[in-house]
């Protein structure tokens, strides 16, 4: 029991300067859902129940744009997709467990939990308590994402209406864009993928943003495979 | 528009990406992250990501 506590105060211990960098996009996600006119208690919940930042800024888009619900639930399996490497690289480790264990691990394995807890797995000779550092490195992440979800929320709530938010929904975007436009085949992406969205904005159902998505992805894969050609002997 | 009914979605969605490999491949190791060709395919994964993610919040943004 002692190594058992040991590895969780090491997992929260860990987690914790990555949790402290996650706090501002949940005060962000926050004020930006109640803004997108979800009610308080669904704007919370979502933190709870999808418990993964990209998709959720994302599905708040989408549904500000009253986007159907398939297109919102293909686009977050499309987001989401990372996690199938994810649970596939940490099961090794954890598959002598209950399945209790493994059903509340899978909830806690974000990124975040992941990059954290699998440095922690591969230096282990032998398998222990370590599922203990997992749990509280995920936790930690989650009270993390819900507390500021919450202070996001009541942050929001105090603001007064005039102060139109739509605004910082486009600067959270740009601040996550930017920084991962780190080649030409990214930017061609991201470029092309907004000029045909702005082209496909007229049709049903939001299916340009997917039209947009699939242009950017042709785009950039086509100019990274004739790059990785072009620098083949 | 029902709120609930898409969070249900996104969260189930998003559950059983995560929880998928974990049970169904319980039992044996299926992917050896210390083998250099899944690391490539890895890499390759996630570079299309970057590009689906890059390509939509753009979207998205204009």
């Amino acid at each position: 029991m002692l190594q058992a506590r040991q590895e969780f105060v090491a997992g929260v211990m860990a987690e914790l300067p990555v949790a402290v960098g996650v706090l501002p996009f949940g005060l962000i996600y926050g004020a930006l859902a109640l803004n997108a006119g979800l009610p308080v208690d669904v704007a919370q919940a979502m933190s709870a129940v999808v418990f993964a930042g990209s998709s959720q800024f994302i599905g708040v888009q989408l549904m500000r744009e009253a986007a159907p619900l398939w297109l919102i639930v293909l686009t977050t399996l499309v987001v989401n997709a990372r996690h199938v490497l994810y649970s596939a690289s940490v099961m090794p480790f954890i598959r002598h467990l209950s399945p209790g264990w493994k059903a509340g691990l899978a909830y806690l394995l974000t990124d975040e939990a992941y990059a954290i807890t699998i440095i922690h797995y591969q230096r282990l000779k032998t398998l222990g308590q370590q599922h203990w550092y997992f749990l509280g490195a995920g936790l930690t992440l989650w009270l993390a994402w819900q507390a500021s979800t919450w202070g996001g929320i009541a942050l929001g709530a105090r603001l007064p209406a005039t102060w139109a938010l739509d605004f910082t929904l486009a600067l959270t975007f740009i601040g996550i864009v930017v920084p991962a436009l780190k080649n030409r085949a990214e930017l061609s992406a991201a470029l092309v993928a907004g000029v045909v969205a702005v082209l496909t904005a007229a049709w049903p159902l939001k299916t340009g943003l997917l039209a947009a998505a699939a242009a950017g992805i042709i785009t950039g894969l086509a100019l990274d495979t004739r790059r990785a050609d072009s620098t083949q002997p | 528009m029902n709120f609930w009914l898409i969070i249900l979605g996104m969260g189930v969605v998003t559950y059983v990406i995560r929880v998928l490999l974990i049970f169904l491949f319980g039992g044996f190791t299926i992917l050896k992250f210390s083998d250099g060709l899944t690391l490539k395919t890895m890499a390759c994964l996630r570079l299309k990501l970057r590009l689906f993610l890059s390509s939509l919040l753009a979207a998205g943004l204009a």
